[in-house]
């Protein structure tokens, strides 16, 4: 079984001796030991003691597990001195383990023992168009640091430049704010939106963070990139990570704003006189082209697919007038194929031409040319199309019958050849009105927004209706029907009762005031209730309804019988 | 039914006559002439020649102005939404137009739901409306006097219609409004984010592209502006002779 080795620490101090815009390096070395807590640095007044590396290995040797790790402490001056730097202190299974003391002294002045190369130096690749010229050269003895810099500060107007925006660190930080120029007078694109790297000056690792656009000046003359600040947050010790410095933080922040100067940029206006074919181009490009018929009958269509392909300002290609006697030329939407890189925008622009022929004859396409400026020979250059012959037959066409161009799924182009319907044939026809006159705006107004309100409102008063006035009615009539079937029940009650609370009933089923329906009435609504269905039965309640309203005044002789009580009661029931 | 309109022109010329005269002139290629006389024609005859509208848009169509023809085949679609020869010639137009723009979502809903829509006119649904909200208001008053309840099976599966049509001509009252409608006049047309001359443009149309205008501005009678936005959102500002009002 593999035995612990006893936990060691070792510290160190390189060099002893530096002036107060250096910075030392402590390396705390612990060895032994299976779990054991990261060294706690001691605190010293005058010195920033920061954690920017560690490295960790484990050996078995001779059943003896042997683990070490290396911890890289910068420290950084703020006042010339002899400073006793403390033991740093490990735990490891509750035992407390010490490093040796050390001692290191800070002398007044001096300058930074060596300037870092430009970051950009480390870059071998020779194809690099990525910016060359170092914006602010490493400020002596910092940490941290951006930089801007351009791949040229006197382009052509449209030619594509580079600006890159770089931070530079050996400690822990964040961004609290970036402000990048607002590129007026260019036109921008991200090529790199976010790299994340290390980089190596004077032999010091640094973090680096990148962005990088190209840009593309509007107009000639004096322009400026304008002035990039970015305002971070650091710590000053015990950071635990040194690899992910936007993340995992511990102790005391602070926080620092850096900027990068302005830049100024001289635009050169292209030369003059521009060709014809010119549309604004600058970079390098080729062009290639098909056509896909090169023989057709008048009102058909051949599709000319022209590809532009290179460097430069490829997203603003357009196409010069292309006018071809006796065709008609219809021009797709263009299809971009864009490659973005650190070293500026590469890919292909695509145009689709529908050419249709409006009278037969022989069309020679070599004629076709475009013209870019060419920033490598600082001349325009002018691109043609291979020979091409496209033949047209038939008759020529009539200015009515020509034919529609229709786009399908914006990738292929249909053409279809319909006729222009006729006039009117007579006056007759044409001067007869239409079915309707022309509604006022007011009217559209109240209609567009009327409809919708009116439908509101009656959904509103449904459901007020609803809500309140149905139930109420048929509580009543409910009730009435109830008081109603108690009296005709009991052979108790006089006729008197038995008129009343017919009155009740009726007038709560017409929705009238308290007892209010008279004997006319009631019979009027027994008819128009029943009428139509059951003729007998309503002439039968009308009958009783007379027999009661007489017996109450003593002309009609005795009231009603229990079954003709009864009777009443069942024929009531069906206008419930 | 459709009555004879009877036209009477300000100068006394047979109409009848001048419509010939103007065909003939059509089918000599004359363009020119024969859309002087049926111009002249429309406005004598006023706005309710929708006929006319759809000769001057043949016209057009034959002189290369897209915008203008579809300018009058627009206003004529308002009154004759099922001719046949219109609509082909409308077709016909709205093929030549560069701008690809979206459909709006009203109009998305017009075809998706309100399918049969397109063979009313606007002022047919308009009526169809005002038919359907007289029934749907005097069906429940009815039942109400006769003592019934005013809500029944009947009255709500009318009130679901009446949703349903009532919402729809909304929709189309949306894509008709008298005087917002524009059809682009001119084949390239800078759109500016504000009426004033030196503005740079923000965004470039083309002929025959249909606009809905929002806002005007007057500074005289050459310096009329208009703003115009599309169904994507985008809206800018436009000299008011580029645009023509459907």
């Amino acid at each position: 079984m593999p035995v612990l080795a006893q936990v060691k620490l070792e510290a160190s101090v390189s060099p002893a001796v530096i002036t107060a815009d250096e910075e030392a390096v402590i390396t705390v070395k612990v060895s032994g030991g299976q779990s054991t807590s990261d060294p706690v640095a001691p605190r010293v007044a005058g010195l920033s003691i920061i954690l920017t590396g560690r490295s960790s290995q484990i050996n078995i040797f001779n059943s003896q597990v042997q683990s070490s790790s290396d911890y890289e402490y910068t420290v950084v001056p703020s006042d010339p001195g002899e400073y006793n730097i403390g033991a740093f202190t490990v735990y490891s299974s509750g035992v407390e383990y010490r490093s040796n003391p050390l001692k290191l002294s800070v002398k007044a002045g001096g300058s930074y023992s060596s300037t870092p190369s430009s970051p950009f130096n480390s870059s071998p690749n020779p194809n690099y168009r990525y910016p060359q010229q170092q914006q602010d050269e490493a400020p002596a003895g910092e940490n941290f640091w951006i930089s801007t810099s351009v791949s040229q500060t006197n382009p052509k107007l449209h030619e594509e430049m580079i600006f890159s925006f770089k931070l530079f660190t050996r400690v822990g930080l964040e961004f609290e704010d970036l402000k990048l120029p607002a590129f007026k007078d260019f036109r921008k694109e991200e090529l790199v939106p976010e790299k994340k790297g290390k980089q190596t000056i004077n032999g010091k690792t640094f973090s680096t963070y990148e962005i990088i656009y190209a840009l593309y000046p509007l107009k000639p003359g004096a322009l400026t990139i304008e002035e990039t600040s970015a305002k971070v947050k650091y710590y000053v010790q015990d950071r635990q990570n040194y690899n992910s410095f936007f993340f995992n933080f511990s102790g005391k922040p602070r926080h620092k704003t850096l900027s990068a100067k302005a830049i100024p940029i001289q635009v050169e206006d292209l030369p003059q006189p521009r060709p014809d074919d010119f549309t604004d181009l600058v970079g390098r490009f080729t062009l290639e082209a098909s056509l896909s018929d090169h023989e057709l009958n008048v009102g058909d269509s051949a599709t000319l697919t022209l590809t532009l392909r290179g460097q430069g300002n490829i997203r603003d290609a357009r196409l010069p007038d292309f006018k071809l006697s006796g065709y008609k030329i219809y021009e797709d939407k263009p299809v971009e194929q864009i490659d973005k890189t650190k070293n500026g925008v590469r890919g292909s622009k695509t145009f689709t031409l529908a050419l249709m022929p409006t009278e037969p004859g022989d069309l020679k396409l070599g004629d076709f040319s475009l013209s870019y400026y060419d920033v490598e020979s600082q001349s325009y250059s002018k691109l043609k199309l291979p020979e091409m012959m496209l033949v047209a037959k038939g008759s020529p066409m009539d200015q009515g019958s020509q034919a529609v161009l229709a786009q399908a799924g914006g990738e292929k182009t249909v053409v279809t050849l319909k006729d222009l319907a006729p006039l009117v044939p007579s006056a007759k026809e044409a001067f007869r009105g239409p079915p309707l006159p022309v509604v006022p705006e007011m009217v559209a107004q109240m209609v567009f927004w009327g409809l919708p309100l009116a439908f509101v409102l009656w959904i509103l008063g449904s459901a007020l209706w609803i809500a309140y006035v149905r139930p109420t009615r048929r509580s009543q009539s409910r009730k009435a029907w109830r008081g109603l079937a108690r009296v005709l029940k009991s052979s108790a009650s006089s006729d008197r009762e038995l008129w009343e609370a017919l009155k009740e009933f009726f007038a709560a089923q017409m929705d009238l005031g308290k007892g209010a329906a008279t004997s006319s009435e009631m019979r009027r609504y027994c008819q128009s209730r029943l009428g139509d269905k059951w003729p007998e039965k309503a002439q039968e309640i009308g009958g009783l309804l007379e027999k009661v309203e007489g017996s109450q005044y003593g002309f009609a002789g005795e009231g009603l019988k229990s079954a003709e009580k009864e009777t009443l009661k069942k024929l009531l029931k069906d206008l419930l | 039914m459709l009555m004879p309109y009877p036209l009477v022109l300000a100068d006394g010329a047979d109409p009848d006559l001048l419509y010939e005269e103007a065909k003939q002139a059509y089918y000599n290629h004359e363009y020119p002439k024969a859309e002087d006389i049926f111009f002249n024609l429309t406005r004598d005859a006023g706005h309710q020649s929708a006929f006319l509208y759809y000769n001057l848009g043949n016209t057009y169509f034959n002189m290369g102005k897209i915008g203008r023809a579809l300018q009058y085949y627009e206003k004529a679609m308002l009154y004759l939404p099922r001719d046949p020869d219109l609509r082909q010639n409308l077709d016909l137009a709205r093929g030549k137009i560069v701008d690809q723009v979206t459909e709006s979502f009203s109009d998305y809903l017009l075809r998706t739901f309100y399918f049969w829509s397109a063979w009313l006119s606007f002022y047919e649904f308009q009526l169809a409306l005002v038919v359907l909200t007289i029934l749907f208001w005097l069906l429940p008053v009815v039942k109400r006097l006769r003592h019934k309840s005013p809500l029944s099976q009947t009255v709500l599966v009318l009130a679901v219609f009446y949703a349903y049509f009532a919402f729809g001509c909304y929709l189309k009252t949306e894509q008709n409004r008298p005087q917002e409608q524009g059809i682009v006049l001119v084949p390239e047309l800078e759109v500016k984010a504000s009426y004033l001359e030196k503005e740079k443009p923000i965004f470039l149309l083309h002929e025959g592209t249909k606009v809905r205008v929002i806002d005007e501005q007057n500074f005289g009678d050459k310096k009329q502006w208009l703003k115009i936005a599309l169904p994507e959102g985008q809206k800018g500002w436009v000299k008011a002779n580029t645009i023509g009002r459907i």
